[in-house]
């Protein structure tokens, strides 16, 4: 089963709840598309790059998800 | 300006709840409800509205059993104007409740619509996020303060760590955390004068939504009950414990 996770991070670092996350992805299947959208965000895939069985990741990085409001988040993830 | 204030009806949180025996749900029979608590503070905020000027007509509105006329007259016992019942025997869930308000919200046009973050029952925190997905309204969730202009509503958030300050545009949808205010106790007066108050009853079938559950619940069931603890002699005791049995030290 593919499972997509959406990173919760500050645009500079992952939150540790991320993790959790993936974790209990891992639990259920083993592809795990992780997105990370933000602004800026080379550091945050730089870490998310470390994480242990993410299949893939999806960067989305652009001003509008700067201060990852619903609104301009969730008409991509349903896009 | 038009507020519609969605309300649910829950046990009432004085309540200890318990799961039905066979912990299919939790047991319901011979139960006090009330308002969410959640929903009344925003009531409340939307009667305040009103009141400072900023708004002519507060709705209140809500989807369940006939039963829950008794919650909407309370509401109207706060200040709403009138109330609407959608009238269901099932037990939605929360994407076929915000289905519905969202047609409510077709027909009423509200400029502002103000929820409860989350109901004390389910604890979804769900109905206002899925409401401003349909409807495409702009949304301030965790609210702790309002504040009103022409064209838009600047909302204070609480988020982990601190606070946050939004601007919408008008339709907007707010849902409101503990801290936003502190509602008011209906008075005599006025639970007499919500009697004669306008209430629709409308049946969910005339609304055309498919209210079909996506999700099954397959138990509720009580917290497992936490051992007592015990009380230790001595350090050498204390230590050994967290050694050998809770296996905190090395």
């Amino acid at each position: 089963m593919s499972i997509l996770v959406i990173a919760e991070h500050d645009n500079a670092n992952l939150k540790g709840a991320t993790l959790n996350t993936v974790a209990a992805a891992k639990e259920i299947g083993s592809d795990i598309t992780l997105l990370v959208a933000g602004s800026d965000t080379a550091s945050v895939i730089g870490e998310a790059q470390q994480l242990n069985g993410i299949t893939k990741i999806l960067s989305c990085d652009n001003d509008l998800y700067k201060n990852y409001l619903a609104e301009e988040s969730c008409c991509f993830i349903s896009f | 300006m038009k507020i519609l204030v969605p309300l649910k009806r829950v046990v009432d949180y004085n309540v200890k709840v318990r799961p039905l025996p066979d912990n299919t749900n939790v047991d319901l029979n011979n139960v006090k409800m009330s308002v969410n608590p959640f929903c009344e503070i925003a009531l409340e905020e939307a009667v305040r509205i009103k009141e400072a000027g900023n708004a002519e007509e507060v709705i209140a509105v809500t989807v369940g059993k006939s039963e829950s006329q008794e919650q909407l007259r309370t509401a109207l016992a706060l200040g709403a104007d009138r109330a609407i019942l959608v009238e269901t025997e099932s037990l939605l869930e929360p994407l076929a409740i915000a289905k519905v308000i969202s047609k409510v919200v077709e027909e009423e046009k509200p400029d502002l619509i103000i929820l409860g973050k989350q109901a004390i029952d389910g604890d979804n925190n769900q109905t206002g996020q899925m409401l401003g997905a349909l409807l495409d309204y702009p949304q301030a969730t965790n609210a702790s303060e309002v504040l009103l202009d022409d064209t838009s509503v600047t909302v204070t958030r609480e988020i982990d760590g601190g606070l946050q300050t939004l601007k919408l545009n008008k339709p907007a949808i707010v849902t409101t955390d503990l801290r936003l205010n502190e509602p008011r106790y209906a008075s005599l007066p006025n639970i007499m004068k919500a009697k004669k108050k306008e209430l629709t009853i409308k049946n969910i079938s005339e609304l055309g939504v498919d209210v079909e559950p996506r999700t099954e619940l397959l138990s509720v069931e009580l917290p497992p009950s936490r051992d007592a603890g015990i009380i230790v002699e001595n350090v050498d005791e204390l230590v050994d414990k967290l050694k050998n049995e809770a296996k905190v030290i090395g």
